[in-house]
């Protein structure tokens, strides 16, 4: 895949946003876009790592786990 | 004269014994071709033998035989449907006689792709599913034998409907092409575009009111896009109404309510025997008054098996029901055709 393909919005089918990458496409929840968008948008998708939920989101499933596992 | 119908005469037996060979064997493509030649090789030779004026009946013979053989392999093709995808029942193993329109829904998964064959052997493909069914719809054009498209359709420009026809495009001789005159900015779109340029082909307008000239007691008009302008891509697509003799197909590509509710007020015929569900079968098409027109006795619904968009959808489903129509599914029946003589729809 070369990494300069456009992501464009080729649709919407329903609550889902249809996005042409390159030769395939992939579904977003509609609910990722902007309101503004619309098909034959093309979009940029900057994808942050989140380190605070994260460890958040550990130290959660951890204690939940803790209380499930019998106790060894 | 006399040297070349021995010689003639000579070869037709030589073929005429081979073939019958080859026959016995299994009658293959070589062994039908062999038998041409060895029928070719017999009328020349006794043309010869008769003294006929030097070249006439020979040449002319040779050049009728050519485009009959080209005329029944796409006949005789359909018996051979693609092979993973025969989990449909097809009718009888019938006589597959000229004089018949066949309608084949292919099996492409989530996407459109029905290719037309029409009695005097002409092809037209309307859609060709997603980039990735590409392949597939090529390899099935080859399995019914198509060897040009006389006519290919792109309802509308969603990846679903034109993502393989820049492929199909690449592969095939093509006469005509037909797109509703908007665009969208994707690459599929821009690859379909590209594929007609770099062939030399010229787009016509699908429209309403545009009809397709057919022959062979096969008349195609288009009743949709009726407007110049449409919130969703789907309500452009080219809807096409095909009739041969009493028998009459609808293909709806996509078309939502805001284009059931153009063509109803069109008032052109929309009555047809078999109804292509628009979009897959989504809740927003295939309303009750459009239905109520259109008076299908089958619906055929082009959907992938467990899509990611709820197609076909339950309220969808429960009105063609109501309407007493019989339903065929891609995603459960593979690819579906539906026969027609003229008289009557003949479906799996």
């Amino acid at each position: 895949m070369r990494r300069h393909e456009l992501l464009v919005i080729d649709r919407f089918e329903d609550d889902m946003a249809v996005i042409e990458y390159g030769q395939r496409t992939f579904n977003l929840p509609r609910s990722l876009l902007p309101r503004a968008a619309k098909e034959g948008d093309v979009i940029k998708l900057a994808v942050v790592l989140d380190p605070e939920a994260t460890a958040r989101r550990k130290k959660e499933v951890r204690s939940l786990a803790d209380e499930v596992f019998e106790k060894g | 004269m006399m040297t070349l119908s021995i010689l003639a005469l000579l070869v037709a037996v030589l073929l005429t014994v081979n073939s019958g060979w080859y026959f016995i064997r299994r009658a293959g493509k070589k062994a039908r071709r062999q038998a041409l030649y060895a029928l070719l090789a017999f009328i020349i030779s006794v043309a010869a033998a008769a003294g006929h004026p030097g070249g006439g009946p020979g040449p002319s013979g040779s050049l009728q035989s050519q485009p009959r053989s080209q005329a029944q392999a796409p006949v005789q093709a359909p018996a051979g449907t693609p092979l993973s995808r025969e989990s449909q029942t097809n009718p009888s193993p019938r006589r597959e006689e000229a004089g018949k329109l066949r309608v084949h829904f292919l099996d492409v998964g989530q996407g459109d792709a029905i290719l037309v064959q029409l009695p005097g052997g002409q092809n037209i493909l309307i859609d060709a599913g997603t980039n990735e069914a590409g392949p597939v719809v090529v390899q099935d054009l080859k399995q019914y034998a198509v060897a040009k498209l006389d006519y290919v359709i792109g309802t509308h420009p969603h990846e679903d409907h034109i993502g393989g026809l820049d492929q199909v495009i690449n592969t095939f001789p093509v006469g005509k092409v037909y797109l509703p005159r908007v665009t969208n900015n994707t690459a599929s779109y821009r690859e379909l575009l590209l594929a007609i340029k770099n062939k030399g082909l010229k787009v016509t307008e699908a429209r309403a009111g545009v009809s397709i000239p057919l022959g062979d007691g096969v008349q195609a008009l288009f009743i949709n896009p009726a407007k110049k302008n449409y919130d969703d891509l789907n309500d452009w697509s080219a809807v096409l109404r095909l009739t041969y003799g009493q028998t009459s197909f609808l293909f709806t590509g996509d078309a939502g309510s805001a284009a059931e509710e153009e063509m109803l007020a069109s008032h052109q015929p929309l009555r047809a025997d078999v109804l292509k569900v628009a979009h897959h079968g989504s809740r927003t098409a295939t309303g009750t008054a459009f239905l109520k027109a259109v008076a299908p006795a089958y619906a055929v619904i082009s959907v992938g098996k467990g899509n990611d968009y709820g197609h076909p959808h339950a309220q969808t489903l429960k009105r063609l029901q109501q309407a007493g129509v019989k339903v065929y599914r891609t995603d459960r029946d593979g690819t579906i055709t539906a026969v027609s003589d003229g008289r009557e729809v003949i479906m799996p």
